[in-house]
């Protein structure tokens, strides 16, 4: 639509150009310009009665955004394709999704899992004008399954795959019919003797080879019970089957895998973990300091193990943000101490307790880390044209969001693609 | 089987009644010398003070007379008066029909017309509209229905009967409208759980108060109130009763009793609901195959089952020296309804997901009158709730009431609760209000009114399925005062009323929150204050036209939800600030009285300017905080207009309502959508109904009312207006409902009885007051009433 709209543009242009090189003539004949002038307009209202433009080009690349709003109904979600990164997102020329809502993309199209409705969407991107209509439906209502649980993973043209592993089901679709093509009963995770408020799923998923890597997503519940070790399943394409590897030098957590620029994954400490241990006096429980190093096949490479504690004087680390050339962007606490309420535990996030630090692993050094200061949040969304993207959002005083979209030049170096003033950008992808 | 026992409860009730009748009554039609029923003719008892003024349809009734022998004095402008020697034997009723002859020498005289108390309310200087249920108590729409006919107000419902209800008047919702009961807050009644589902047969009149309420409710409101006013008990024994059957398995009972002693001025008044409805209506889901392809069936809903049951009794003292009134209130009231689905109505259908309510109280009420000049009103209450969420089920349904696989017997999931994770949790609420209304009469056209207002909550609650930790336990607690001091001027023609206020807002809230590993609790307090002020004034240019300016400066303490957060959904923001508005009420009102047609036409234009709108803001899906919204706007127009005719067997009214309700923040959360009306609320509708009575079909004394009402809503959006292409944006669409129905009236004994028989939707249109979520469909229902 909006490439539409610049050709219109481009032409009326021509027309005006048209018109004021033919000023002389016009002197000389005032009835050729008139007629050239009817006939001008003539062929600008064509362009503009909408038909389509046969002689239009397909527009070379496409990108995929979304984001969300606030409203006083809810959390609004928001997409829209651009040939380019626009410098800054219009919400008014976004595709209107509704609420729990994800975004997620395979090939060339959009497809957009809603929450409540346990339906995921395909959607169709216009060749020429970029414009986005639904292409199919497909629910997962009769499996019983709703919520957000975590990505789908495509993994060809005819496969892709949802996971819902507390209830030990692998949901196998075709993204191109749309249809759902099997359900498989698979093992499912199972932790004992956790109170009820404890919550885990799969979440992070990466693709590896016939088999499909995700981390246990844990949660704790009010009584702090944590299980034992940080966890993986490995769902198996050739067998539809699901095994899980834990591994007990590192503490079980939420969101906890990420993978370096040569594709390995790490499995690294999370947030919660480290308040799990503290708040529920499990002091007997695996370090919450440890990332782990995941192989090819799903289980934890036995000799690798990096000790963050050996060189930050923290009490807790949030989160692994890259790791790039054997250098760890980490997010830490600078408390050395938790505070006595466990509820003041979130203050941590803000970034007068928290910051970034970049720790060498190959000479176990630290250094400052200032990139993303100005950002009151950052994470990792996507790879696109070869580079890490990553969300990043600054709330003001207010309460105003304004989002960002971060191209990763240098692990230290970034550069704004996009924005949006009126909450964070979520989902990036490069369709074509 | 449970309609049979509900007539035979109905029955034993009026006649148990009928039984302790000891004073007579006297009863009638007054007309003119062609036999149209004449009203506003007054028809008094010589010597007993007692007397009455005939209706719309020419009847009057006179009742509580002890046996004896009587002049019925009958007069009227226009028309030469009557005296009838009358005996009135105990449990009689006498009917007695009058025939007046016209006296032309008054013919020059200026009409007088005897004003309801609702025609009187209306006439003061306060932003009031207030309705009479005498005849839509007779019809079968419950009490959201009928407030949503009133200009102004938008009523939007997630479903039938019993179902969540959002009250919007004038485009502010929620806690910033109070509710009130004869001047009570409505937590300290049977009815605390929705002003939706108070059966309408127990309310006598309504007052909507737009944006300006008066003092004497010591209330916080910043959009407004809406006071429930119940009949009076009058002399000897009195009482009324329903029984509504209908679509859905709807049965809705209510029944009331009054006595009154007049030697010593002992009363009781009590009474009672039940209400069950399947809520089963036909709603068009969206279903998949096996392939997880969808289509679209009618399903008719299975979980949405609604009973609600309550009794109160009030007993106690009237009309002594030292006191016209003393009396005691109690109340007991219990829910349960089932929650059939996601805010959307859409997905997976909930199949055993609960709640259920319980509420129970005592009020005290004293009242009197000290010297010609002062009057004192003193109310306090203490009320108790429990509010119950079970959500524990490990079973999956689907729209058609099935669960998933269930013939490998009962397919379950890992993780219980079909909303999120299992919950069953418990919230306790004790409240206590307490208010002392003082007025004194400064002179004939001057008067000061104090109120002082008090009132506290104490909340807490346990999640049973939590561990060592469990937020809902923690303690909240609110005390609020309020108090305003009142002036008002009566201009020694009538004409002129201008009342003059100023309010006090003190509220201090204070939490004991329990610390998450359980060592200890912590503790939050906060205490603000504001004043407030405001005047009202009314004019009549002329016997037909009036005009009326309102305004108030209100102000809405935060409530401990918003303050405090819940624990679980709802974050604590301590730097809450209350909201305030500067509200404007412009009325204009034209009235015209002839013998044959009536007009009566209102135009009001309104201004809600809101300072810190209190609003939730979903942070994500699962979590919300409440912030305040700098600046937001509420502007529009309400019209209404009704028509009597055909000597006043015929009436219409007609109103419509446009608002803009916008934020105008340029900062905060909503800065980038300046501009746009605030998402999910109606912005312009309309209502319309008729009434058509027949009178005397088979004996003279009978009616036949033929009656229709509709309601136009206009397309609103759920999300910002300016946000989103217009072709995807989602939306509630436009809605037309008609309902049509006739009533018979008839007099038996002493009873009047009538029958109702209505179809709501009857054109069978799809609703929606909410996205995606289908309200019912047509619907038929007869109602049965009785009153004595």
């Amino acid at each position: 639509m909006k490439n539409k709209i610049l050709e219109r543009i481009t032409m009326i242009n021509n027309c005006f150009n048209t018109v004021t090189m033919n000023k002389q003539m016009l002197k000389k004949t005032m009835s050729w310009m008139l007629a050239l002038l009817v006939l001008s307009m003539a062929a600008c209202n064509d362009d503009n009665n909408g038909d389509i433009n046969t002689d239009n080009p397909e527009v070379e690349s496409a990108v995929l955004l979304s984001l969300r709003t606030q409203s006083p109904s809810g959390v609004v979600y928001y997409m829209d394709v651009f040939e380019d990164f626009p410098e800054e997102v219009q919400v008014n020329d976004l595709i209107e999704l509704g609420e729990n809502i994800r975004v997620h993309s395979f090939g060339e199209h959009p497809y957009v899992w809603n929450g409540d409705a346990s339906t995921m969407t395909k959607w169709n991107v216009d060749k020429i004008d970029l414009s986005l209509s639904q292409a199919a439906v497909m629910s997962l209502a009769g499996v019983g399954i709703s919520g957000d649980f975590g990505p789908p993973v495509f993994s060809t043209e005819t496969q892709a795959y949802f996971f819902a592993l507390t209830e030990g089901k692998v949901v196998e679709f075709n993204p191109t019919e749309m249809t759902i093509t099997a359900t498989h009963e698979v093992t499912p995770i199972t932790f004992s003797g956790l109170d009820n408020g404890a919550w885990y799923d799969v979440w992070d998923k990466y693709v590896s080879g016939d088999k499909v890597i995700m981390s246990i997503g844990f949660y704790p519940g009010s009584n702090w019970d944590i299980p034992s070790g940080a966890t993986t399943a490995v769902f198996d394409i050739t067998t539809n089957s699901v095994t899980y590897n834990t591994d007990e030098r590192l503490l079980a957590g939420y969101e906890t895998m990420v993978v370096d620029e040569s594709g390995t994954i790490y499995q690294y400490p999370s947030y919660e973990a480290g308040a799990a241990k503290h708040y529920g006096n499990h002091t007997d429980a695996p370090s919450t300091f440890t990332m782990l190093k995941v192989n090819a096949d799903g289980t934890h490479d036995p000799i690798f193990m990096y000790d963050f504690s050996t060189v930050l004087n923290s009490v807790n680390i949030n989160t692994v943000q890259f790791i790039f050339d054997n250098k760890a962007v980490v997010h830490q606490t600078t408390e050395t101490s938790w505070p006595d309420d466990p509820e003041g535990r979130w203050d941590f996030w803000n970034l007068d307790q928290s910051k970034f630090v970049i720790v060498d692993m190959n000479d176990n050094t630290v250094s400052d880390f200032t990139a993303l200061d100005k950002y009151t949040s950052t994470g990792y969304n996507n790879i696109i044209d070869g580079s890490i993207h990553i969300n990043a959002r600054v709330t003001d005083d207010n309460g105003n969001i304004t989002g960002y979209l971060l191209r990763q030049n240098a692990i230290d170096n970034y550069t704004e693609v996009t924005k949006f003033v009126g909450g964070p950008i979520r989902y990036s992808a490069q369709l074509w | 089987m449970r309609i049979s026992i509900h007539l035979v409860l109905f029955a034993l009730i009026s006649t148990s009644v009928s039984a302790q009748t000891k004073f007579g009554s006297v009863a009638g039609v007054i007309t003119d010398a062609q036999g149209e029923p004449i009203p506003g003719i007054t028809a008094m008892l010589d010597g007993t003070g007692k007397g009455a003024i005939a209706d719309g349809n020419g009847k009057y009734e006179i009742e509580g007379i002890k046996p004896g022998s009587y002049q019925l004095l009958i007069s009227g402008v226009g028309y030469a008066k009557q005296s009838h020697s009358v005996i009135i034997k105990s449990g009689q009723r006498l009917k007695l029909i009058i025939q007046l002859i016209e006296d032309t020498q008054q013919l020059n005289e200026v009409i007088v017309r005897g004003q309801s108390e609702a025609q009187q309310l209306e006439m003061t200087a306060k932003a009031v509209k207030a309705i009479e249920t005498i005849e839509v108590k007779l019809k079968t729409a419950d009490l959201g229905e009928v407030i949503a006919r009133v200009e102004g107000v938008s009523v939007q419902r997630a479903g039938g009967l019993g179902s969540n209800t959002r009250f919007s008047l004038n485009g502010l919702t929620g806690d910033q409208v109070r509710f009130f009961l004869d001047g009570i807050p409505l937590e300290y009644s049977p009815y605390s759980f929705g002003m939706a589902n108070v059966p309408v047969n127990s309310i006598e009149r309504l007052e909507i108060y737009k944006g300006v309420v008066p003092i004497e409710f010591g209330a916080d409101a910043l959009g407004g109130a809406v006071n429930l006013v119940t009949p009076d008990v009058p002399e000897g024994v009195s009482g009324a009763a329903s029984y509504q059957v209908g679509s859905f398995g709807t049965h809705r009972l209510t029944t009331n009793l009054k006595y009154l002693d007049p030697s010593s001025g002992w009363f009781v008044d009590a009474g009672g609901f039940y209400d069950y409805a399947d809520n089963n209506y036909k709603v068009d889901v969206e279903v998949p195959n096996e392939l997880g392809q969808l289509r679209e069936v009618t399903v008719p809903r299975f979980h949405d089952t609604y009973r609600a049951y309550g009794i109160n009794v009030a007993s106690g003292i009237r009309s002594k020296k030292w006191a016209d009134e003393l009396s005691m209130n109690v109340f007991f009231a219990d829910y349960e309804k089932d929650i059939q689905h996601n805010q959307v109505m859409s997905g997976i259908p909930f199949g055993e997901v609960k709640s259920f309510n319980t509420s129970k109280g005592i009020n005290l009420v004293y009242r009197n009158k000290f010297g010609d000049n002062i009057a004192i009103e003193s109310l306090s209450g203490f009320n108790t709730t429990e509010r119950v969420f079970l959500d524990t089920s490990r079973y999956v349904y689907n729209w058609l009431g099935d669960r998933l696989r269930e013939s490998d017997g009962g397919f379950t999931v890992t993780q219980p609760g079909e909303i999120g994770q299992a919950s069953h949790q418990f919230a306790w609420d004790d409240n206590y209000f307490a208010r002392l209304n003082t007025s004194y009469q400064i002179s004939g056209h001057h008067s000061l009114k104090l109120t002082l207002a008090p009132s506290y909550t104490l909340r807490t609650g346990d999640e049973l399925l939590a561990g060592i930790f469990d937020p809902l336990t923690d303690e909240g607690r609110l005390l609020t005062v309020v108090n305003g001091l009142e002036y008002t001027f009566n201009s020694s023609d009538n004409k002129l009323q201008n009342i003059l206020f100023g309010k006090r807002y003190d509220q201090r809230l204070k939490t004991k929150r329990a610390i998450s590993d359980g060592t200890g609790f912590t503790t939050n307090e906060r205490s603000v204050n504001y004043y407030g002020y405001g005047n009202g004034i009314r004019y009549e240019f002329t016997g037909r036209i009036s005009s009326k300016l309102t305004y108030e400066y209100a102000a809405r303490m935060p409530r401990p939800d918003e303050v405090f957060g819940d624990g679980r959904f709802v974050v604590e923001n301590i730097d809450l600030r209350p909201e305030r508005s500067h509200n404007v009420n412009l009325e204009l009102e034209y009235a015209r009285f002839a013998n044959q047609s009536d007009w009566n036409l209102q135009s009001n234009f309104f201004l809600r300017n809101i300072e810190d709108l209190i609003l939730l803001i979903p942070a994500t899906e699962r979590r919300g905080i409440y912030l305040n919204v700098p600046d937001v706007q509420s502007l529009g127009f309400e019209l209404s207009g009704k028509w009597e005719g055909f000597g006043n067997r015929l009436t219409i009214d007609l109103n419509t309502t446009y608002q803009r309700f916008y934020n105008n923040s340029r900062e905060g959360p909503f800065e980038p959508f300046f501009g746009d009306r605030i998402p999910n609320q109606p912005y312009y509708f309309a209502n319309g109904a008729a009434n058509y009575a027949f009178q005397g079909l088979i004996r003279e004394s009978d009616k036949l009312s033929v009656f229709w009402s509709g309601r136009y809503v206009h397309q609103f959006f759920r999300g910002w207006e300016s946000a989103g292409t217009r072709e995807f944006k989602l939306e509630i669409p436009q809605q037309f409902v008609n309902n049509l129905g006739a009533t018979y009236e008839l007099m038996w004994k002493k009873f009047r009885y009538s029958l109702t028989a209505e179809i709501q939707n009857i054109t069978n249109t799809k609703v929606f007051d909410f996205l995606g979520v289908q309200r019912p469909g047509r619907a038929f229902y007869i109602k049965l009433t009785s009153q004595f």
